[in-house]
């Protein structure tokens, strides 16, 4: 039997501060030992990768299948957004202590629904050496 | 194009490994263990951190306890002094993978060898230049190389402009295999901009 | 059911410089400046303001007793002086002096002192300048001597750097000075903080001082050669590889001091202050915007203030790091030509709702901040950026 992990939550695209509820599912060969839900978001694009924990849930059990249930609010920020050099993600990812069975769920944080996105815009304002002499 | 959706996104190109097969590496790992200080040396961008990073996991199998010291440029001179003392707790069932080492000065380089030699732990470090260690590898990126990795990111965003845009930041960077990344992710990030 | 803890990760600090390390910092820096400090003054400052000082001395006749050219051999080499004794009468008592000038020791190039002795030959009348207060002090030139205007420098780069480490060493050097990484990702605050004078992201003054050190230190560099490479051209044996070598470190030496006059110029432009009444808007925010210059801008030619979004994201890997940018928003909300006739005003300003609130953490950035372009012609332009903080928008 493969290992499965689950999150079932109602709505991804959710907004800042929203009180958010849902139910974690787990069927696993071996007793996992911990079962861990943690919210995070973490960059993408140009840039090295920064990421970060926001909150986390930890249930101890050897059952090797089983359901609990979850609730959290989430923070005021920061926001997903989809930019030219960055983007943000976030999601909630489930993991076991023993094994390496893993689940992850995308999920929006913005006040529109959507990830909020940037576009390049041209930047009138790099300065030009030595332009005081043009004039 | 979005940073998400680009393709030589930093997460992309990370995942990116050295060329070399499997027995070489492992030849690496048995000649690294076998002395107490070696290094992989070669020029910016070549893949020396790449190489570093898949060794890490070979080392691993062996039994290793693998303990990662990473310094830049930027690294204070508190910073290098403290990831240096970090190693006098390791022993000899680790092995040190130390990245950056180009930045320490000639007393600083020396004390690290010493602590190696003294705890009889096995230490990898990266450098541009030589400094009195044996050298596992030479590593040096070459444009076929490149144009191969290029296309294997692009995949169907590759172009002719995306060719000579890369190969133009290869020419420039003499080889620095980021700086030709680096280049493809702007070339796409303002298309259609 | 089980809620959520919010995980607290302290980042607690690391104290790692120790007592005797900051003891051999202080040391260190203490004797750099001190070093830098006494040769200035002796061989610098000393001798220029005696120089200055010397203009009032009156002038009174002398005879030369001896005139030779000093020769001095040490570890680093032969040096030479102006070994010149004269003769002089003033307030009816004969004295006697050997200072041709007011420089301290011995240099290196033999021929400008022998062409300077070749002028006082023994036996002949010569003019020379006596102290006032001190009729014993006499010297035969009255002119600043050369070396002061390498002394100085060169001297200031060594007091610049042993200052740096003293002030490094106790922690005083500015904060944004200190290269060290930010780890953590900095929430924007939620809470507004009212009204605020903006503060530029850079002041005039600190580009002044930049380009003056590094000025001061390259051409500290440079003229040791160029002053043997004129010696050479003078003595009659001009050194043309040491010519075309130096042309371009000269060329760069004399942008630098041009750089230094530009910055200065910089420094007289007017300035923009600039007050929000609201200086940590929330996205979608109206916010009044006052504006007054603190000079007459009679002559900017053109004024812009504009507010605007960028991404900023490094790469690090290895050694290296690169930082991108790129500008998500860019709105100009005043554009004047010729803004003599008006030295302040309000405007309003919107943060867009559906855009991207202040974001800071290691690698990845949204910056917002306020700018303010100004044209003037054949004068540096007036450029300063006013970084503000943009909140999310607050939860109802």
């Amino acid at each position: 039997m493969d290992d499965t992990l689950f999150i079932d939550l109602e709505q991804t695209q959710l907004l800042p501060g929203q009180h958010v509820a849902g139910k974690i599912l787990w069927a696993l060969e071996k007793g996992p030992k911990e079962i861990r839900l943690s919210l995070g978001w973490s960059t993408e694009g140009r840039g090295s990768r920064d990421d970060k924990i926001e909150a986390e849930l930890n249930w101890s059990t050897e059952a090797t299948s089983g359901e609990e249930s979850f609730e959290f609010t989430l923070p005021a920020s920061p926001y997903s957004f989809d930019g030219t050099l960055i983007s943000l993600n976030w999601a909630l990812t489930l993991s076991v202590k023993k094994g390496k069975a893993t689940h992850q769920l995308p999920i929006t944080v913005s006040p529109h629904a959507e990830a909020i996105a940037l576009s390049a815009v041209p930047n009138e304002s790099k300065r030009k050496p030595f332009s005081f002499l043009k004039r | 194009m979005k940073a998400s959706a680009n393709p030589f996104r930093s997460s992309s190109v990370e995942q990116i490994r050295y060329a070399l097969h499997a027995e070489a590496l492992e030849s690496l790992v048995d000649q690294a263990l076998s002395l107490s200080c070696s290094c992989l040396l070669g020029p910016k961008g070549s893949g020396k951190t790449t190489l570093l990073e898949d060794l890490e996991a070979s080392l691993q199998q062996r039994g290793f306890q693998i303990h990662w010291a990473r310094l830049q440029l930027e690294s204070t001179q508190q910073v290098r002094t403290h990831t240096i003392a970090r190693l006098q707790d390791l022993g000899a069932q680790h092995v040190c993978l130390f990245d950056g080492t180009e930045v320490l000065n000639f007393w600083q380089w020396r004390r690290v060898c010493n602590i190696a030699r003294s705890n009889r732990m096995a230490l990898i470090a990266t450098l541009h230049r030589k400094r009195r260690v044996p050298i596992l590898l030479r590593t040096q990126a070459n444009w076929p190389l490149a144009h191969q990795l290029v296309r294997q990111l692009s995949g169907s965003h590759y172009s002719e402009q995306l060719h000579q845009h890369a190969q133009q930041a290869f020419q420039s960077s003499h080889g620095n295999m980021r700086e030709v990344f680096r280049a493809c992710y702007l070339v796409l990030a303002h298309e259609s901009c | 059911m089980a809620t959520f803890s919010i995980n607290k990760h302290s980042n607690s600090s690391h104290r790692l410089g120790k007592a005797s390390g900051k003891a051999i910092g202080l040391l260190f820096g203490c004797v750099f400046f001190a070093m830098g400090a006494l040769f200035c003054w002796l061989m610098g400052l000393s001798p220029l303001l005696k120089s200055l000082d010397s203009n009032e001395w009156p002038q009174v006749s002398c005879v030369i007793d001896s005139s030779e050219v000093g020769s001095h051999r040490d570890s680093d080499g032969t040096s030479y002086s102006v070994d010149i004794c004269f003769s002089y009468s003033a307030r009816g008592i004969s004295y006697q002096s050997d200072s041709y000038d007011f420089a301290a020791g011995s240099s290196s190039g033999r021929s400008a002192k022998a062409a300077i002795v070749a002028r006082y030959p023994v036996g002949s009348q010569q003019d020379c300048w006596v102290n006032p207060q001190d009729p014993s002090q006499a010297v035969l030139s009255r002119d600043i001597p050369r070396s002061v205007y390498f002394v100085i420098p060169f001297c200031s780069v060594f007091m610049i750097i042993g200052i740096s480490v003293m002030l490094g060493t106790l922690g005083w050097l500015p904060k944004q000075w200190n290269l060290g990484f930010n780890s953590r990702h900095k929430r924007v605050s939620t809470e507004a903080t009212g009204t605020q004078q903006l503060k530029s992201s850079s002041t005039g003054i600190g580009k002044v001082i930049g380009v003056t050190v590094a000025a001061c230190f390259w051409n500290g560099i440079v003229s040791v050669f160029l002053i043997q490479l004129v010696n050479s051209h003078r003595s009659g044996h001009p050194d043309w590889f040491l010519t075309l070598f130096l042309i371009p470190f000269v060329l760069i030496g004399i942008a630098l001091i041009l750089a230094i006059f530009h910055s200065l110029l910089a420094l007289a432009n007017p300035k923009l202050e600039l007050r929000l009444s609201e200086s940590s808007p929330a996205l979608g925010d109206r916010v009044q915007l006052e504006w007054s210059a603190t000079k007459p801008l009679t002559k900017v030619r053109h004024l812009k203030i504009s507010l605007q979004g960028e991404e900023a994201a490094t790469y690090r890997r290895g050694t290296n790091s690169a930082t991108d940018h790129s500008s998500f928003h860019h709105d100009i909300l005043l554009e004047l030509d010729q803004p003599a006739t008006q030295q302040r005003g309000t405007l309003e300003l919107c943060i867009p709702i559906d855009s991207m609130h202040s974001f800071d953490c290691a690698n990845n950035k949204i910056t917002w901040r306020l700018c303010v372009d100004g044209e003037i012609p054949r004068f540096p332009d007036i450029k300063n950026s006013y970084p503000i903080t943009v909140r999310a928008i607050p939860l109802s």
